[in-house]
């Protein structure tokens, strides 16, 4: 089987060589493989991406992915927007708030979920055990996050009036994941909004983790997935069908722990004995919309938007 | 014979106490998370991170990422140059270039050039090309302002000697302006290379861009702290690196001048 696709793609390659110049306008179906720019962050939220393309799922498709590594959205929306990158990771908070701003994005597939279970999820509030005994204590606490006015927002909120915690007088400072830790261990500020591998690490440094505020906000929150600028999509709808099959054939093999976690110790940085230890990501291919449009009402409830996204516009619908 | 012992001893004085100095320093980072004082997860002891260091001596991506760094350093350091010195000369040497640059030269300045990171995203994306305007921005004013006090500080008893003499426009050039604007040059060089050097690992660290920034954010974002703090060395050594080569070339260019003489008289 691999050694046939293997086979298939060298003949592809070679007839594309050489037919230099006449092959443009190649699909999935043709003879040579269209270039895509991914725009990613370096976690084990995107394992299945890494394994697809390792696997040759995209190359199936007809599509040739480089990644490249940004800081967050911030850096991302704009390289997809200005055609930099044709796709890129995001949070849908993040992009439910660029829609806002008329900045012309949208999810093309779901990549990860919150926990679906009450067990060990990828999301954590991390807390000095000296000082808070459980979530019941947070009313008033000085969270770390990630981004203001934001998920974390909406999740922290949530999972505290879900556990009857008031959650009026809480303060939000803005913190990257590999801060946070030190922060709460410094008494800088009282939780952290952290997600593995340092929910692990965190444990291991003695913070206990008093909830998990995606499955205290909903169990498997939709969370983020790719993105493209929708005039993109417009334009290129069969390759943004042939990503959309590669990209869900790759969820479906999460399933495969071990191959998870091998992608994970190759693609990131994170020591191997670290990656052994991490909860592994809720990977689903398939957005829940409900459930979106669900933590959509609760960011306008915060504040966070001004009024409920309309989800049609945000989901490109495929096929 | 009496000065040439009084020398040695300066020399090896000079020589003990630096590397008593960083010896200091580098045992407190081996003690200190090994004692608990600085958290151990986070903060590994010295020897890891030199092992760490070692480990990435012997493969390419150090290699690979000095040179991404160093050349969009250099980049930046030439379009500064060629900015700053026409642009702070002629501030300098007629008071109607100053009063039609000054007040625009004021304004930018003090603009951190870091906050002009999503600016910058927005016009280059995130290619190196982003570091390398980011690093011309910042390198730019502090040789800028050095050619511009250089030219004006020219001592006009020479400059009117030079006019009596009827010296050329060039011949002036040559013989009263660039010796007298030469050191103030040199600093501004100096200066500007660090502050570029700065600005390329931040702007990598940032957008994203290959280079020692990058690496250490991905070391960051994988929680491999030796990893990280390994770069962050490189980082460190290589300015150390440029600023010694950058005042090795001054001593050469600039041996006439009192500043490089050894007694220091003029």
């Amino acid at each position: 089987m691999k050694i046939t696709s293997k086979v298939l793609l060298a003949a592809a390659l070679a007839t594309g060589a050489a037919g230099v110049g006449a092959s443009t306008g190649a699909t999935a179906s043709g003879d040579e493989l269209t270039p895509i720019t991914v725009g990613i962050l370096p976690i084990a939220d995107l394992a299945p991406l890494f394994y697809g393309i390792e696997e040759g799922y995209f190359a199936e498709e007809g599509l040739d992915v480089t990644l490249e590594v940004g800081q967050g959205g911030a850096a991302l929306v704009p390289a997809v927007v200005t055609g930099e990158y044709q796709f890129a990771f995001g949070n849908y908070v993040s992009l439910m708030l660029a829609r806002q701003n008329d900045v012309g994005v949208q999810i093309v597939v779901n990549i990860v979920d919150g926990a679906e279970r009450d067990d060990r999820g990828t999301n954590g509030l991390l807390v000095d055990p000296e000082r808070f005994g459980g979530i019941e204590d947070l009313a008033g606490a000085t969270f770390a996050v990630t981004t203001l006015s934001n998920i974390a927002e909406v999740t922290i909120r949530t999972t505290l009036r879900n556990a009857d915690v008031d959650d009026s007088d809480v303060e939000f400072v803005e913190l990257g994941f590999p801060d946070m830790n030190a922060a709460v261990e410094s008494g800088d500020v009282d939780v952290a909004w952290q997600a593995e591998p340092f929910v692990t690490l965190g444990e291991a440094a003695g913070l206990v983790n008093v909830a998990d505020p995606m499955y205290g906000t909903t169990p498997s929150m939709p969370l983020a997935g790719m993105f493209a600028a929708e005039s993109w999509l417009g334009d290129n709808p069969e390759l943004a069908d042939a990503f959309h099959r590669a990209m869900t054939r790759s969820l479906e093999a999460s399933t495969d722990e071990e191959a998870m976690r091998a992608t994970i110790a190759a693609n990131t940085q994170t020591p191997p004995e670290i990656v052994e230890q991490i909860a592994l990501a809720n990977w689903n291919p398939e957005l829940d919309i409900e459930k979106l449009a669900m933590v959509a009402g609760l960011a306008v409830e915060y504040g966070i938007l001004d009024a409920e996204p309309d989800l049609d516009t945000l989901v490109r619908s495929a096929d | 014979m009496i000065g040439l012992a009084r020398r040695r001893g300066v020399a090896i004085e000079s020589v003990v106490w630096p590397v008593l100095g960083v010896g200091v320093a580098i045992a407190a980072l081996e003690l200190g998370p090994r004692l608990g004082i600085l958290p151990r997860q986070s903060f590994p002891p010295a020897s890891e991170i030199f092992r760490a260091l070692g480990d990435l001596v012997g493969g390419s991506e150090l290699w690979g990422a000095i040179g991404d760094t160093l050349t969009s350093w250099a980049k930046a350091m030439v379009l500064a140059t060629v900015i700053a010195l026409p642009v702070g000369m002629a501030m300098g040497a007629s008071p109607v270039g100053a009063l039609l640059l000054r007040l625009t030269v004021d304004f930018l300045r003090p603009i951190p050039s870091v906050a002009l990171i999503p600016v910058l995203v927005l016009i280059y994306g995130t290619k190196p090309s982003i570091t390398v305007a980011l690093a011309t921005i910042g390198a730019t004013f502090p040789l800028l302002f050095q050619a511009m006090y250089g030219v004006a500080d020219v001592d006009p008893v020479a400059k009117d000697t030079a006019r009596v003499f009827r010296l050329g426009w060039s011949a002036r050039l040559r013989r009263i302006t660039l010796p007298s604007v030469a050191p103030y040059l040199a600093t501004g060089f100096r200066i500007s290379a660090s502050v570029a050097l700065i600005l390329v690992v931040t702007g990598e660290y940032v957008v994203g861009v290959d280079g020692l920034g990058k690496e250490v954010f991905l070391a960051q974002s994988g929680a491999a702290y030796q990893r990280m703090y390994a770069f962050i060395v490189t980082t460190g050594l290589l300015g150390l690196g440029v600023n010694l080569a950058l005042l090795a070339v001054e001593r050469r260019v600039l041996f006439w001048h009192p500043s490089q003489r050894e007694d220091g008289s003029r």
